[in-house]
């Protein structure tokens, strides 16, 4: 019962979401997740408590189980809407593509300007009339990261910016 | 205590998922073996088909309600673990929007069509790869001039198309 339990939250979580993300409130597409999954993660947790108890196994695992399952949509909904080769795949479900129709679609800087747009959208970077500048976050961002590359062993970007670009 | 009958076992459990953490950081860490995709998933995935396997072979040892639950409990834990991790493994070593962010921060400032023309580059070599990857997963086919879908792309395309539903993206890739 807990196992279902765990399911059926996340199927309401996931239902909850899909009408955050159609109202028009200035939040992004994880931020609504956390919010409706994190209200039915507590209802289920207080039920949980309520049918076995604070000290049983079925309780942290049913807690558990839930909170992978978000984990796993947030990952799957995220890699969706920012990979390319799952929106390929998508269009390729909708029609056939040749090599150049490919081409056309995913121009490599029109790509970039999408990112962009998106980076600038969630506050991470200001695009001023003078250039482009990361804000407090996005600095903060670019610090986290570079302490995971090192952690991770990932060798450190160096980028080559010419004046032609 | 929680679960005083299981005590020992949860924290076994526990216990693995500390070492598995420990053996990365303190041992293979920096070594090639972990040091590409394919690599550092197999030490995830690999460890995690074992454990659930050990946790639900205990299990049939005990089978009762609160047993299978442990072993669920402990096998999701694992899955919290290994996606979390292997998420910000991925993120670190090469995510665009990332590397976006830290050409900015090399810079300080930077104008949009240089930033644009210097990432585009990346995306031109990047661009080859993905048809050959969807063709190596058999995700998809050329056929003649054009590019098809597969039995299994499409099966991938529902639910890429769901999710892309659900979360009401108006803008992907």
């Amino acid at each position: 019962m807990w196992f279902v339990g765990a399911l059926f939250g996340l199927i309401i979580a996931a239902i909850g979401h899909a009408g955050l993300c159609r109202a028009s409130i200035p939040l992004n597409v994880v931020t609504r997740f956390l919010i409706t999954g994190g209200l039915v993660g507590a209802c289920f947790v207080w039920w949980l408590f309520n049918r076995y108890g604070l000290t049983a196994p079925q309780t942290w695992a049913g807690a558990a189980v839930y909170a992978f399952c978000c984990e796993l949509y947030v990952f799957l909904f995220t890699f969706a809407m920012s990979s390319v080769t799952a929106n390929l795949i998508a269009r390729l479900s909708r029609y056939d593509m040749t090599d150049s129709d490919i081409e056309k679609l995913y121009d490599s800087r029109h790509m970039v300007a999408t990112r962009l747009d998106r980076l600038v959208g969630v506050g991470l970077i200001e695009d001023l009339p003078s250039g482009l500048r990361l804000t407090t976050e996005g600095t903060r961002m670019v610090r986290t990261f570079r302490w995971l590359r090192d952690f991770f062993g990932h060798p450190q970007p160096m980028y080559n910016f010419s004046a032609n670009d | 205590m929680i679960f005083p009958e299981y005590g020992v076992t949860v924290a076994v459990g526990l216990s693995y998922l500390a070492l598995h953490f420990l053996l990365y950081v303190l041992v293979l860490r920096g070594r090639p073996l972990v040091q590409s995709e394919r690599g550092i998933f197999l030490y995830h995935f690999g460890s995690a088909a074992v454990f659930t396997l050990v946790a639900f072979c205990l299990t049939v040892s005990y089978f009762s309600d609160a047993a299978i639950a442990i072993a669920i409990g402990l096998s999701a834990l694992h899955g919290i673990y290994s996606l979390s991790f292997l998420e910000l493994w991925t993120l670190a070593e090469g995510s665009y929007s990332m590397s976006i962010l830290t050409g900015i921060a090399s810079q300080g400032k930077l104008s949009r069509n240089t930033l644009i023309g210097a990432f585009a580059r990346i995306g031109d070599a990047k661009k080859g790869d993905r048809l050959s990857v969807l063709s190596k997963l058999s995700l998809a086919r050329r056929d003649g001039k054009h590019w098809r879908l597969s039995a299994r792309g499409r099966l991938v395309a529902k639910l890429v198309n769901l999710l892309i539903w659900l979360a009401a993206i108006r803008k992907s890739g």
